[in-house]
């Protein structure tokens, strides 16, 4: 049987944004405010340490970063260390390595950190960089990058289920509405539907509000083995079921529809079954909303909606606080920013506060249950079950 | 006109796609592009056409692969005209479709067209674009 793993710590850089410092700078930051989290946690107790980082050596000319960032925080890792790097997933795919790595037994204290610094002295680098995260040979240099990606993706559900532009807008506005609760966030700003709609169009349908911005900045957590966890604190969150599924990195290979997203719902079908729960069980989640359209989609693939019935679930106010399930309260990354391998850290740093009941104004009541969700692209997905420990 | 610092950072990192046979593999399906056929390869072993091309079947592992012609007309499935956060060097309006081609489908940039002219099921046909340092790319031209 494996051990079961609780996230014991967690914490973010101060204010996403334009980072003004380095990228140890940054990672300092998010270690400092992770240790600070839990004062009874030493950097001398850590074991294990993964850190979740998409293309430093391009942002800031560095590679090797797993223990330069180890280094940085204090740790020693005398049990495993390493760096994980799958573009925009990277953060979940962080947490779910430690969680394998403890409940396998090999470690019972590993910290996790994700870090982006992606505004750069020469600004074209971001663009080379996210170019560098679809097919670069076949796609990326005919100019494709994210926000045409998923546009398509957008059409195509647009096309098959009649989403409508002012749907999906309406993601943008909550999630920027949530935002403005967060410290942290890079907009933390609410907005309108009538400024969603007619802000600056990006690629039809998207306005500049429908896409996530280009967001330095880092996170972290520490996780332990479940006896170990209970010596730290009284009040672990534990980690009760995981998913992930990929078929197809070239659009060209994708297995379904663009708006069909047959990889989150295999993902989110093994990370139920493992936590023994369904959708209705999830209280709190927070979702990969890098475009406006993502999130539509993936609350039908997390079974929230009916497949195709995404748009009026926002429309009717199912995803916000009051409706059956409260989705990216800390802003999503449409208000966070994407500071790509924070992201995923980020959102378990959400959940890890809401199943405590320390997330403030955002707080979501009586939160027992959480999922955590990621994507590298529209049909490669990560899934995380969080739930409280007195469940 | 891009400043000539940017240009040439971008340049220096080389985003286009190597195309000879000294670098790549799969050097014909450009020298292909320069005589205005679309090709991709074909598994001889199970008979699947791959996209993008490919030096061992994903399907079956066979190592013996053919060129074969993709067909001269294809259709647009979605669309989308992306009109500000371009690349340095493109010009906007961008219009990307994902395209199906016979029996492969894959996301190409269309040429030449107003973006009112478009939609789902229109017919294209290859028209492929030179770079200036020689290197080609494909593009697409509505029919």
């Amino acid at each position: 049987m494996p051990r079961r793993v609780a996230v014991v710590a967690a914490g973010t850089s101060r204010k996403w944004g334009i980072f003004p410092g380095t990228y140890r700078d940054l990672i300092s930051e998010a270690g400092k405010a992770t240790f600070d989290s839990n004062p009874r946690i030493k950097p001398a107790d850590i074991e294990g340490f993964i850190l979740a980082s998409v293309f430093p050596e391009r942002s800031v000319f560095q590679s090797h970063v797993a223990t330069l960032a180890a280094e940085t925080v204090g740790v020693k890792p005398l049990k495993l260390f390493q760096r994980v790097e799958n573009m925009c997933g990277s953060g979940t795919i962080a947490i779910r390595t430690a969680y394998m790595a403890i409940a396998s037994g090999l470690a019972d204290v590993v910290m996790v950190i994700g870090a982006e610094k992606m505004h750069t002295p020469q600004p074209v680098e971001t663009y080379l960089s996210m170019l560098g995260g679809v097919d670069r040979e076949y796609e990326g240099s005919l100019g494709v990058t994210a926000p045409a990606q998923f546009a398509l993706a957008a059409q195509s559900h647009m096309q098959k289920y009649g989403t409508t532009q002012e749907q999906m807008s309406l993601v943008s506005v909550k999630n920027h509405t949530h935002a403005a609760n967060n410290p942290y966030a890079h907009f933390p700003k609410a907005c309108t539907l009538e400024e969603v709609l007619n802000a600056r169009p990006v690629t039809t349908p998207f306005t500049i509000l429908d896409c996530s911005p280009i967001t330095d900045g880092a996170a972290g957590m520490i996780l332990m083995s479940e006896d170990k966890a209970w010596e730290y604190t009284d009040k672990p969150v534990f980690i009760l079921g995981t998913g992930q599924a990929a078929s197809g990195f070239n659009y060209a290979n994708v297995p379904s529809d663009l708006g069909d997203w047959t990889m989150l719902q295999k993902a989110a079908q093994d990370a139920y079954r493992m936590a023994g729960v369904t959708a209705e069980d999830i209280d709190v989640a927070e979702v990969h909303d890098c475009f406006s359209i993502s999130e539509i989609i993936i609350t039908e693939e997390l079974g929230f909606a009916a497949k195709g019935e995404g748009g009026s679930f926002i429309a009717d106010g199912r995803s916000d606080y009051g409706g059956d399930v409260v989705i990216n309260p800390r802003g999503g990354l449409l208000g966070c920013g994407h500071p790509l391998g924070a992201t995923g850290v980020a959102q378990g740093v959400e959940l890890f506060r809401q199943l405590r009941g320390e997330a403030g104004v955002r707080q979501v009541e009586d939160a027992r249950m959480g999922l955590g969700h990621n994507l590298s692209g529209v049909s490669e997905h990560h899934v995380l079950i969080y739930g409280r420990g007195d469940l | 006109m891009v400043e000539k610092l940017t240009w040439d950072y971008v340049y220096g990192c080389d985003p286009v796609p190597q195309q000879t046979s000294e670098f790549n593999k799969l050097h014909e399906y450009y020298e292909a592009l320069n005589e205005g056929r679309l090709m991709t390869t074909k598994c001889d072993a199970c008979g699947q056409v791959l996209w993008p091309p490919r030096t061992v079947c994903p399907e079956c592992m066979s190592g013996r692969l053919s060129w074969t012609q993709l067909p001269d007309e294809g259709e647009i499935i979605v669309f989308t005209v992306q009109e500000s956060g371009a690349f340095p060097g493109f010009t906007l309006p961008l219009i990307f479709a994902y395209l199906q081609f016979g029996p492969v489908r894959f996301i190409g940039k269309i040429i030449g067209a107003e973006p009112e002219e478009l939609a789902p099921g229109k017919k294209v046909r290859l028209q492929p674009e030179k770079q200036e340092d020689g290197r080609i790319l494909p593009a697409f031209r509505l029919i």
